[in-house]
């Protein structure tokens, strides 16, 4: 029982890591430009289709098969941003505007990605091999997602404390009116943040592809789950989209041991409702100025 | 330094701002005086970029007309706004930095804790914690750290104890000798008299009185309407 609880965590910690990410870049995304992405799930799978062709067709190493995936979701973020953003958002009511464009994207990016490769999954090898510790058995492309995912997230946890760039970014998060009185780039640091989330998407999709294999509805699942934990952690909180990210990993796996993988999903939203009642701004979220 | 000509900002069927011509000399302290409503924010806005308006303005050579509120920082324009904005989340540091243009913004940072000791003490302190005061200190000495040539304070006094309002006093004298310009919106007509040199009358939009504020201070009809007297 204990071995299949430690197993249970440690793919239930990478699944969340996974989880955490894509939260990261819609939580930002709506903190920075207030606006929810409903395109980010496709950036995801588009990426893991970059990565997935980088590996078969180039031949390409992993690390390269990464950083493809990072390139493709920045690619694409920026289209986004230039086809359905930037004109958009500054109209009245541009925010819930965006909401159906970038819908609109999502579903013409998915249709494109089925037509033209078909709903078979495609797979590729991510890290080789497999790691024991006692009776547990994880695979080496989890234990990377993990140790990559943390990396990022301190990464990301340092540019944004430290550096100009981070510091306009939540300048900007914190008051549209204020950052532009100082003097912020307020449209160059909206696409940057736009930019950035798209890179850990695609990232995110290059890291997982190995593990979940690639059909086009990856984007689809992710994003529910993503919405659910940025929903759960506060809508703007990147503390919140992170821990609950992982959290809801490790709760799906914890209900795997007990039941079907749809009681997980059912669980899921039972907890979604009952924070929507209990704390409508989330576990992590603060009311906003 | 800056020359406002017919200036104009409306909000839809708002008349904000009519036709409105002044100018802020190098050096030199000028109040725009008004009660709620006036349109004082709305001209420090226009000025900022921050509402489309209608009209010249130009600092020094520059025509800020067309500019984003960025480049018109850039061109050394900055504004402490009512009711301060700063980022309350972030410390007093952070929200220094992030007014900061380009270079040397250790060194700024250093001078802008020399000028507001009160900021100096409370360095990592949240900005949202403070007090009222202190953060009307903050949104002054950060709309500084862009080294501009003309600092706009948009009531400035608002809110603030007798002493603290004297001290926002010596600060405009210290940064006139500095060789700053300043554009001052007051409701506060008495304040603004006694530290501005000229200034500018305004009622719902249109330019009523102009002139020193020392004949300003002495005319009846000002005494009795903004000075309470
Ligand atoms: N964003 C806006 N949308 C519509 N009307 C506005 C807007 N901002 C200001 N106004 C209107 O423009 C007029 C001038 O407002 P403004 O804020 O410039 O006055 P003020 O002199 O700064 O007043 P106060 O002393 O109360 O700050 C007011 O009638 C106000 O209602
Ligand atoms: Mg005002």
């Amino acid at each position: 029982m204990l071995d299949l609880f430690l197993q249970q965590s440690m793919n239930g910690f990478a699944q969340g890591m996974s989880y955490a990410l894509i939260a990261l870049g819609l939580t930002m995304v709506f903190g920075v430009l207030h606006i929810i992405n409903f395109a980010h799930g496709e950036v995801y799978m588009v990426g893991a289709l970059g990565a997935v062709l980088a590996a078969t067709y180039l031949g390409a190493p992993y690390f390269v098969v990464l950083g493809v995936g990072i390139v493709v979701g920045m690619a694409l973020a920026w289209l986004i941003a230039l086809a359905g953003i930037g004109k958009v958002l500054d109209r009245k009511d541009g925010s819930s505007t965006v909401l159906l464009t970038t819908f609109a994207i999502s579903i013409i990016l998915y249709e494109a990605v089925v037509t033209f490769f078909g709903p078979t999954p495609l797979r590729i090898e991510g890290i080789p091999g497999r790691s024991e510790f006692g009776q547990t058995v994880v695979t080496n492309q989890r234990l990377f997602v993990i140790a990559v995912g943390l990396f990022v997230l301190a990464g990301i946890e340092f540019v944004l404390r430290r550096s100009d760039i981070g510091r306009q970014i939540r300048a900007l998060a914190s008051s549209a009116f204020a950052a532009q009185v100082v003097g912020i780039n307020v449209e160059r640091i909206r696409v940057v943040t736009f930019v950035a989330a798209g890179a850990l998407a695609g990232l995110t999709g290059a890291l997982m592809v190995p593990i979940t294999l690639f059909s086009p509805t990856i984007g689809h699942s992710i994003i529910i789950n993503a919405f659910v934990v940025v929903v759960i952690g506060g809508m703007g909180s990147a503390a919140g989209a992170v821990v609950c990210g992982i959290a809801l990993g490790l709760l799906e796996a914890y209900v795997a041991i007990f039941m079907p993988q749809q009681f997980a999903s059912a669980l899921i939203y039972a907890l979604l409702l009952v924070t929507l009642l209990i704390r409508p701004k989330g576990l992590f979220g603060r009311a906003r100025a | 330094m800056l020359q406002v000509e017919r200036l104009g900002i409306r909000y839809g069927a708002v008349e904000a701002v009519d036709n409105l011509t002044f100018h802020v000399p190098d050096s030199t302290c000028v109040a725009l005086i008004g009660s709620n409503g006036a349109g004082k924010s709305s001209v420090l806005k226009g000025i900022m970029g921050l509402a489309s308006a209608t009209g010249s303005i130009r600092l020094g050579n520059t025509d800020l007309g067309g500019l984003k509120s960025h480049q018109r920082v850039s061109a050394g324009i900055a504004l402490s706004p009512e009711g301060r904005h700063v980022f309350a989340d972030m410390s007093v540091k952070e929200n220094l930095l992030v007014g900061a243009a380009g270079h040397d913004r250790e060194a700024l940072v250093t001078e802008m804790f020399g000028l507001f000791p009160r900021l100096g003490e409370r360095e990592k302190q949240i900005a949202g914690s403070m007090s009222g005061g202190e953060q009307q200190m903050l949104a002054i000495a950060r709309a500084l750290m862009s080294k501009p040539k003309l600092l706009m304070l948009d009531e400035p006094t608002m809110g603030l104890a007798p002493i603290i309002v004297d001290q926002v006093i010596v600060l405009i004298n210290v940064l006139k000798k500095r060789g700053l310009s300043i554009l001052l919106a007051e409701q506060n007509a008495e304040m603004a008299l006694e530290v501005a040199e000229h200034a500018y009358v305004l009622e719902t939009g249109r330019l009523k009185r102009e002139g020193a504020s020392a004949d300003l201070a002495r005319d009846p009809a000002i005494q009795e309407d903004y000075l309470g007297l």
